[in-house]
């Protein structure tokens, strides 16, 4: 049988797994701005420190939060080479045609690595502690004012839930393809790209047509029974209250910002 | 195409984004080289539009990030920004537009991709070095490593819709080979 994939997700009880999936994402994208504008030393240290906390509380085994980064040494090296060789500040160590490699350039390199590394760790911890459907359902939550503004928000949230139940369908019936099309000898692993693009074509024209089928039979089916896109109540979803917890998360957050942004 | 057939076709196109990335995932990379993301997202911006094209590289993007892993959180900006940029020009061009069909197709492919590829960059080249010259090597970079996907959606988009339209799936828009058949 098929084992379908279930995301990076790994189910807890701390207090980081308990926030309100919206706040999590706000409190995020505070993070996140608040790192990315960490250009002292003072501000590198707060970063370091609320991210460590994150960590902390989130009760995560550490090998899982850190390996994102394991899959991003190749590049993070690219980072630290380029920012080091092609920076224009301080004196170069040497010169060779258009490189010049200089200590200045190595620090400023160390510093955009650090933030890079810091947002990617904090980002694994909100995929880590949220499952993609209460992801889902944050997003959409944080999109509902923008109905006010005619922003079609039910559609939204119902394209989005439907997408999510047609992923496990989707791959199981592409996967079948897939192994159908190598026993006939479709070369995926070919250098040339021209032949890559034909093996590519029989898969994708079989994945995707039986898709849109799906979705074809799904909207006449709703449409027979009457159901439009226009209905605003479409997710009477329970909103929830916020705790005591998310409004702790988002004055750490937005501090954080505050701080990083407008003091350091 | 009534809403809520748009509706599901993003939908669709969505999980296709998550599904297609996890289904080449087994060969060594194939994110780079198939753009399997991004194939979604340009059928999507074909066929609903600029509008349905940009929530489908946004949702597809982030949930395959979610997901799949894949784009990894370090390449997730360049990527989202990549594909909804891709998604609203190639969409407009193919709703505004009017040439023959297929030139129309190609004229947004190639503007979507490029102009999408080009923003992708400035978004790698602002994250990892937004002050030094080493950003244009980042701008660069990524442009130049989007160039073989490019090669492969030029291939791929135009057969698939063809395909799509031939099954009855999409709205005719004269690609199709059965209308040019009865055409004549």
């Amino acid at each position: 049988m098929t084992r379908l994939p279930t995301g990076m997700y790994q189910p807890g009880y701390s207090e980081i797994h308990g926030v309100n999936p919206a706040v999590k994402i706000v409190c995020f994208v505070l993070l996140a701005l608040g790192v990315a504008a960490a250009n002292s030393l003072p501000g590198a240290v707060a970063a370091v420190t609320v991210t460590v906390a994150v960590i902390y509380l989130s009760q995560l085994e550490i090998a899982v939060v850190f390996a994102p980064i394991l899959r991003f040494w190749g590049l993070g090296a690219l980072v630290l080479l380029v920012n080091t060789c092609f920076s224009p500040y301080g004196k170069a160590f040497f010169e060779w045609w258009i490189f010049a490699p200089s200590l200045s350039g190595l620090l400023y390199a160390l510093g955009v690595l650090l933030r890079v590394v810091l947002v990617i760790l904090l980002g694994a911890v909100l995929v880590l502690t949220t499952s993609p459907i209460n992801l889902t359902y944050g997003m959409e939550r944080l999109l509902s004012p923008l109905g006010r503004v005619g922003v079609p928000v039910s559609d939204i949230a119902l394209t989005l839930s439907a997408a999510i139940q047609f992923i496990p369908a989707l791959y199981a019936e592409g996967e079948t393809l897939r192994k159908a099309q190598t026993a006939r000898g479709a070369r995926f692993t070919t250098r040339n790209y021209l032949e890559k693009a034909r093996s590519l074509m029989p898969l994708a024209v079989s994945v995707f047509v039986g898709a849109f089928r799906r979705a074809d039979e799904l909207s006449r089916s709703m449409e027979a029974r009457g159901w439009a896109c226009d209905c605003a109540d479409f997710t009477p979803r329970a909103k929830g209250e916020l705790t005591l917890a998310d409004c702790s998360a988002l004055l750490v957050s937005a501090a954080l910002f505050a701080l990083e942004v407008i003091i350091l | 195409m009534s809403k809520v057939k748009k509706a599901m076709i993003t939908a669709v196109c969505i999980a296709l984004c998550v599904s297609f990335m996890l289904l080449l995932r087994v060969f060594p990379g194939a994110g780079a080289i198939y753009s399997p993301l991004l194939t979604g997202v340009i059928v999507c911006a074909a066929t609903c539009g600029a509008g349905c094209g940009a929530l489908c590289a946004a949702a597809g993007v982030l949930l395959s990030a979610v997901i799949n892993g894949a784009p990894s959180a370090a390449m997730l900006p360049a990527v989202l920004a990549e594909s909804v940029v891709c998604a609203l020009i190639s969409g407009l061009i193919i709703a505004r537009v009017r040439l023959s069909p297929y030139n129309t197709l190609y004229t947004a492919l190639l503007s979507g991709l490029l102009i999408g590829c080009a923003v992708g960059g400035i978004v790698q080249g602002l994250l990892f070095a937004p002050k030094a010259p080493a950003f244009w090597v980042w701008a660069g970079g990524y442009f130049v490593s989007s160039l073989p996907g490019m090669i492969i959606m030029l291939v791929l988009v135009p057969g698939l819709l063809r395909a799509l339209a031939d099954a009855g799936l999409v709205p005719r828009r004269e690609l199709s080979t059965k209308e040019q058949i009865n055409g004549d």
